[in-house]
């Protein structure tokens, strides 16, 4: 039998040195694969903590604006936001509930980013529109209206850009922005033609928009479909009566109100179309005599209106003009100068009624139907 | 067997073994012998592992922390849950770890300084998980502390497993500081300054290159796991009016007061808790943490580090009664924490002292100067600045670390004016730094940054005398000795038409007469060309060096008297300087009046 080899003498010096070196070095990269695989993991749970706990403060968040509370839904939608910090969806409920709470400048604030990181998204243009509505910007805000109107969104974008026209069509219609809102009106018809509801509310927002004649031809096309619909009925009457057409709107009404009896707006819409009727000066076929004593009856309302308003009382140039308006009314015209006494009139009303811009609102019913005329005249 | 043997060797895997095995020791010993290249590779694998180890101590508290207060808990919780959390850590702090007590920067500081470099593994593993365990629980502490402490530790025991020398072991101390620091803020320029500033103090180190390497290194690391979000998310603040410095500069005063009330109550209870009896140290941190408890029963910011609390504020979430009341909790209650012997630091806690003191006065300031102020989040950012830069007295590294958490450039000379003004009240009014008072307590003295700076202030100018009229070259040794035997000192210098050409020594005049008595003192000195002639290269000072240098250079080249040269032309002698002249400006030996007589 072979002798047994000698087992081999520990290492020089050097060697084991090195040994030590490289299995050092070994150990401490292979920590640095387990630390790293450890901290993803960890990284990975934290996230998903994260998010659902995110999750959790945006739905109580909701909960809370839903019902009114703007405080408590900032609080909880400011933490959901805090923890997902580029979630479009939170940052935009948060900024929607800083307006609600009346912070609008936190609002715009916690919106510019998510516009700077998507400047195309229409739901965070839309909150932006509605925070510098907010602020008395209403130009700034039309312009995010309209980015909202040509973004991109996450539902349906066709129902989407409708329902963001009608709101941007409502804030001008309030603001008395005739133009605009006529301008916004027209795009409607292709983006919703066969949405009644839809048409019947353009319709009427067409004779806000100053353009009756396009209010009368949707609502006739209701008729054509449906005679006996006293909505459209109604709108047409509200239609002619805004073109001058006292007798058509006052038919129009009637039947209307004949369909719907108990329908007190149709009822109070017939009442000051037959006020108008018998005020409106303009009207064809009307005697010069008529004419004359509409033409005094709207300058006696005008100056009732204008006597009572502080910044006419306070102007001594507009109060010379009263002064005079009053001399004219009391003068009495010969038969012949009946019509050259109606325009002086009817000048003299306009002129007046323009001097009590923003102070002719409220008064009797007679006195609104006499403002209806005035404006009419004053356009 | 023999024949098996060599069989085993003989074998493919055998041979492809001892081809290249020797091959890599023979690497591995080139690169032992390569310090620049080893101090490379050091410092990138200590700022992966210590930046992976840090990124797992904070994600590790956060998790913990979700368990301990799931979401919705039960008030009792705050209570029970850091006075529990203190009772366990300190048990296991007293009876078996007593190394991570503490925050871990004082503790580092002595490793650097009077222990090598060393920090053991098992320091390492107990600093990290009692606290992660005492933060989690909710313990008014900061992570980042520890995290150095355990960073430091990491590259001590890193480096003492390779074998390295203690000197180099000693130096891996701030590459390891700077890696965790890095990753526990994301903030590596401040990491790398705080390691200079703070655990090395000399800005000037040699260990600069692989302090940036490793903060880097633990940077990208924490980058790749956890993505690229700052600390905290802040609005861009901006000077709404240059008037509005001098409110900043009251916000350094206010941060100066409130960073010296909460270093003195810090340390004056710490020294209390010191005086109670030892065998009630693993109950201290109990008190520290029923305290925290009770406190955060009634308001829950005061738990942990805050930096939820701290992000609010700097947004401007700001009401003044909630942020004074919780700057002045937080004072307490990381006060108590940390006297009573919890683990945990202080970085954090600063900040948000810092945060809810800025915002008070933002608030105020806004109240009296509406439209001319910045938000109060603009202040609370700030206000973090100054009560770092007042507790932790590092004003530099406190104003790039501000910089880089919010990664905004526009508030940084308000940044800077506070933190000097905060800066100068607090040293006023506490004038040691924290971290050097709590080692003191502890019976260990660290050097501090006056005491290194002390001998760098007094220059070779102030002691030099005028030169003597110098020995010429053509002179007889006789006579030169003559000249020396004249004379208190030793040395002498000799010059020729180019000017000073160097020292000569009494002793080497008096061997070289008794061999060659008619020489000259050419003989004596080195040709020109010849190595060590040139100025340039033999032992002298400047007029502006510090007298620290001239001691240590008369050391080096074993003489009593240095030349004085010029930093314009090295040939033209200004003066010289004594080793007697050094002593008495210190004051030894009562030596002051005495001197160079000028022969």
């Amino acid at each position: 039998m072979a002798a047994e080899i000698a087992p081999p003498g520990p290492p020089p010096a050097a060697v084991a040195s090195a040994q030590t070196f490289l299995v050092t070095f070994a150990l401490v990269f292979a920590a640095i694969a387990g630390l790293f695989l450890f901290d993803s993991f960890l990284a990975g749970v934290q996230q998903r903590a994260g998010r659902a706990e995110a999750a959790a403060r945006y739905r109580e968040g909701e909960a809370l604006l839903a019902r009114g509370d703007a405080r408590r839904a900032v609080e909880r939608l400011k933490a959901a936001s805090a923890i997902e910090r580029t979630n479009s969806r939170y940052a935009l409920a948060l900024g929607e509930a800083l307006l609600q709470a009346g912070k609008g400048e936190e609002a715009a604030a916690v919106l510019q980013p998510v516009l700077e990181r998507d400047p195309d998204n229409g739901a965070a243009s839309l909150a932006m529109a509605r925070v510098l509505r907010a602020a008395g910007r209403p130009g700034d805000a039309i312009s995010f209206y309209h980015r909202a109107i040509f973004g991109h969104w996450t539902g349906v974008e066709a129902v989407e850009r409708t329902r963001v026209r009608l709101e941007l069509v409502d804030f001008l219609a309030a603001r008395g922005a005739r133009q605009e809102l006529l301008a916004e009106l027209l795009p409607l018809e292709s983006e919703s033609p066969a949405d009644s509801m839809l048409q019947r509310r353009r319709a009427h927002l067409f004779i806000s928009a100053g353009s009756p004649a396009r209010a009368a031809a949707l609502f006739r096309a209701m008729l054509r479909r449906d005679e006996s619909d006293a909505d459209a009925l109604a709108g047409l009457g509200d239609a002619e009566a805004a073109q001058g057409n006292y007798r058509s709107a006052e038919a129009n009404l009637t039947a209307a109100a004949r369909l719907r009896p108990a329908d007190a707006a149709i009822g109070a819409a017939l009442t000051q179309v037959s006020r108008i009727r018998v005020l409106d000066p303009t009207q064809r076929g009307l005697a010069d005599g008529e004419r004359q004593r509409r033409g005094a009856t709207l300058l006696g309302h005008a100056l009732v209106v204008a006597d009572r308003c502080p910044a006419v009382r306070a102007d001594s140039g507009a109060r010379l003009v009263l002064d005079s308006a009053r001399a004219e009314l009391a003068q009495r015209p010969g038969e012949q100068a009946l019509a050259a006494a109606a325009e002086r009139l009817m000048d003299r009303a306009e002129q007046i009624w323009r001097l009590t811009e923003g102070c002719s609102e409220g008064g009797t019913a007679d006195q609104r139907a006499a403002a209806v005329v005035l404006n009419k005249l004053s356009e | 067997m023999a024949a098996q043997a060599k069989q085993l060797n003989e074998s493919p895997a055998g041979t492809a073994a001892a081809r290249w095995l020797p091959d890599l020791r023979r690497a591995v010993d080139r690169l032992r012998q390569r310090e620049d290249q080893l101090a490379l590779l050091l410092s990138l694998v200590i700022g992966a592992v210590v930046g992976l180890v840090v990124v797992a101590f904070i994600l590790l508290t956060g998790r913990l922390a979700a368990h301990i207060y799931p979401a919705g808990s039960a008030g009792w919780r705050r209570v029970a849950a850091p006075t529990l959390g203190a009772l366990i850590t300190g048990w296991f702090l007293f009876r078996h770890f007593p190394g991570a007590r503490g925050s871990g920067i004082p503790q580092t500081r002595a490793a650097l300084v009077i222990e090598d470099g060393y920090i053991s593994m098992r320091t390492v593993l107990a600093k990290f998980f009692l606290c992660c365990g005492s933060l989690a629980s909710g313990i008014a502490l900061g992570r980042e502390g520890p995290s150095v402490h355990v960073g430091a530790g990491i590259s001590s025991v890193i480096g003492r497993r390779l074998g390295l020398s203690r000197e180099q072991v000693r130096w891996l101390i701030p590459v390891g500081t700077s890696a965790a620091l890095a990753a526990a803020f994301n903030t590596p320029i401040a990491a790398v300054l705080f390691s200079l500033e703070e655990i090395i103090g000399d800005f000037h180190a040699p260990v600069l290159g692989s302090v940036v390497i490793s903060s880097a290194t633990s940077w990208m690391v924490l980058h790749l796991v956890l993505g690229d979000e700052p600390l905290f998310h802040v609005a861009s603040y901006h000077l709404a009016n240059p008037a509005e410095l001098g409110a900043y500069a009251v916000l350094g005063v206010v941060g100066g007061l409130g960073s010296a009330v909460f270093v003195r109550l810090l340390l004056s209870l710490r020294l209390r808790f010191l005086a109670l009896p030892r065998r009630t140290a693993w109950l201290q941190p109990a008190v520290g943490g029923l305290t925290v408890g009770v406190m955060g029963y009634f308001v829950p910011q005061v738990l942990g580090v805050g930096y939820d609390e701290i992000g609010r504020v700097l947004n401007g979430d700001v009401i003044l009664r909630t942020v004074l009341l919780l700057a002045v909790l937080k004072i307490v209650g990381t006060a108590v924490c940390y006297a009573s012997g919890n683990a945990g630091g202080i970085f954090g806690p600063s900040l948000f002292i810092g945060a809810m003191l800025g915002a008070s006065v933002g608030r105020v300031a806004q109240f009296a100067f509406p439209g001319h102020t910045a938000g109060a989040g603009a202040y609370a950012l700030v206000g973090m600045g100054s009560a770092f830069a007042g507790i932790v007295r590092t004003p530099l590294t406190s104003v790039i670390m501000i910089f880089e958490l919010t990664r905004d450039y526009s508030i940084i000379v308000p940044l800077m004016i506070s933190n000097l003004v905060a800066y100068f009240i607090a040293q006023r009014l506490q004038p040691v730094p924290i971290y050097e008072a709590l080692a003191r307590q502890d019976g260990i003295h660290l050097p501090t940054a006056e005491s290194r700076a002390e001998h760098e202030r007094i220059s070779v100018q102030r002691v030099m005398h005028a030169a003597p009229d110098p020995l010429s070259l053509a002179m007889p040794l006789a006579e030169v000795l003559e000249r020396l035997n004249g004379n208190a000192v030793d040395d002498y210098p000799v010059s020729d038409a180019s000017g000073f050409r160097g020292m000569v020594r009494r002793d080497d005049v008096a061997a070289a007469l008794t061999t060659s008595p008619d020489s000259t003192l050419a003989s004596l000195l080195k040709a020109p060309n010849a190595e060590g002639a040139d100025p340039h290269t033999s032992a002298h000072v400047h007029p502006d060096h510090a007298i620290g240098i001239a001691l240590s250079r008369m050391g080096a080249a074993g003489l009593t008297v240095l030349p004085v040269l010029s930093r314009r032309n090295v040939h033209d002698l200004l003066g010289i300087v004594t080793l007697h002249d050094v002593l008495a400006e210190f004051g030894v030996g009562g030596l002051r009046g005495e001197g160079w007589d000028g022969g």
